[in-house]
Order: C-alpha cells, then sequence, then structure tokens
C-alpha cells in the first residue's frame, strides 16, 4: 500500500504520483516520503492523482496536513488528475479552497 | 466471514475483525466482489462509507486495543446498501458532532460530515459505539 513514483524537478519543486489508493492503510508510507521530500527542500510539490481510485478521511488529512507543512516553509501543494470521485470528495469537504485541485 | 445470496437480499457479508488496517483493507476487498456491476459513482460513495466506518471504529472506537473487535454487518438489498458497524469501546457523544465539519485547513475531522453527505440514513447507537449507514440508489 505504499508504492508510489516521484519525480524530483529540481530542488524545489516535485511531482508525486501515488500508484495506490490514498487511505488509512497506506496514509503512513506515503507520509514518510513527502516528509522526506520536504526535509530536502522541496517547497512546491505536484500529487498526480491519475492512478488513485479512493481516498478517504485519512488521506484528505495526510495532503492537507503536507500542504500546511510547505505552506509554512512558503511553498504550496497541488493536485492534479483527480478521477471525478475524487474531486467531487474534496469539493465536497471544501478542500479546494485551501490548495489547488484539479480533476482530469 | 460469508457473503450469501438470495432473490431479495443481493449480498450480505458479515464479519468479526480485530482492530486493525489490514483486517479492513481485507473485508474492503470482499466488499468489491459484492458490489457487481452497480453503477461507479455510487461505488465509490458506498466503498468510501465503508471504509470511515470501519476505520473510526477501529481507530477510535476501539482505539486499536489489540483485544477489542469491529463487528460489521453489510446487507445490499434491491435500491439501497445497510451498513452496520459497532466496536467494543465505550462510545462517544455523536450528538455533539452531527452536523460540525471541519474547516478546510484542519487535517482531521470529516469522518461524519462524508457519513452525512453520502449516506441517506446516519444512525448512531445511543452510547455511540454503533453506527448504521443506509444509502439508497
Amino acid at each position: 500500500m505504499t508504492n508510489h513514483v516521484s519525480t524530483v524537478q529540481d530542488e524545489s519543486q516535485a511531482l508525486i504520483r501515488p500508484e495506490t489508493d490514498i487511505v488509512a492503510a497506506s496514509v503512513a508510507g506515503l507520509r514518510s516520503r513527502l516528509r522526506g521530500l520536504i526535509g530536502a527542500g522541496v517547497r512546491d510539490l505536484v500529487m498526480d492523482l491519475s492512478a488513485v481510485q479512493m481516498v478517504d478521511s485519512a488521506g484528505l488529512g495526510l495532503l492537507i496536513s503536507a500542504h500546511n507543512s510547505l505552506r509554512k516553509a512558503g511553498g504550496h501543494l497541488s493536485v492534479v488528475h483527480a478521477s471525478p470521485d475524487v474531486y467531487e470528495l474534496f469539493r465536497t469537504m471544501r478542500i479546494h479552497q485551501h490548495f489547488s485541485v484539479s480533476a482530469d | 466471514m460469508k457473503c450469501n445470496t438470495t432473490p431479495r437480499l443481493v449480498c450480505e457479508l458479515r464479519a468479526d475483525m480485530p482492530s486493525t488496517l489490514a483486517a479492513i483493507e481485507e473485508f474492503i476487498r470482499r466488499f468489491r466482489l459484492c458490489q457487481g456491476n452497480i453503477r461507479e459513482k455510487s461505488a465509490f460513495a458506498e466503498e468510501l462509507l465503508l471504509r470511515e466506518a470501519l476505520t473510526n471504529a477501529a481507530v477510535h472506537g476501539n482505539r486499536g486495543v489489540s483485544d477489542r473487535y469491529v463487528h460489521c454487518v453489510v446487507r445490499r438489498k434491491p435500491g439501497r446498501l445497510v451498513i452496520a458497524v459497532w466496536d467494543d469501546g465505550s462510545g462517544f457523544s455523536w450528538r455533539d458532532v452531527l452536523g460540525s465539519s471541519a474547516a478546510p485547513s484542519v487535517p482531521g475531522g470529516r469522518g461524519i460530515a462524508i457519513y452525512q453527505h453520502y449516506a441517506t440514513s446516519v444512525r448512531f447507537s445511543s452510547r455511540g459505539n454503533g453506527l448504521t449507514l443506509i444509502r439508497r440508489f
């Protein structure tokens, strides 16, 4: 539940593409990876959800925490390629008011 | 754990599972087999509801205590899904949090908001350690 592909584009920008759903059982592995990227100096992080079918409240919490950490350091999180269902969840929970979320 | 089918009861799943995320994932895998060919949009909502109910019971209800179990019955009937989940914990004051919604910058506190958005009916037991969700489609 912890597979993901990430590409560090330069010192401060990175793209990460989780290969599994972002749910309670998988957030620990993804949290560790995100902390590593932020600790390495990444400030603008793009999360590509094109391979993600499900995000639960634990997953939402992880993404919000990541954005909060990035924002304290002067950066931000962007979510791209969310499925229609995941995008609706983000909007329903008003997450799109906190950081950028775009659908396919 | 079993899965029965009858003409009116399309599918029924029952489980008494330890309070672990691995046990929840196993139950979710079995649940997906019972979803059959329902519309994709409803499939997402149903799985999200089940995930939230099971995770809340294991993590918040039982607080991950190893000898406390999460009990679940899922029944699919024509036009509706019923999810009943209860735990071995002491419950919580659910009346205080119904209708509440976490601010967009707050990482936690969205489980009940998800119930209320995706389920047709949300009922807690009086003590708060039992939950029944109904989604009609």
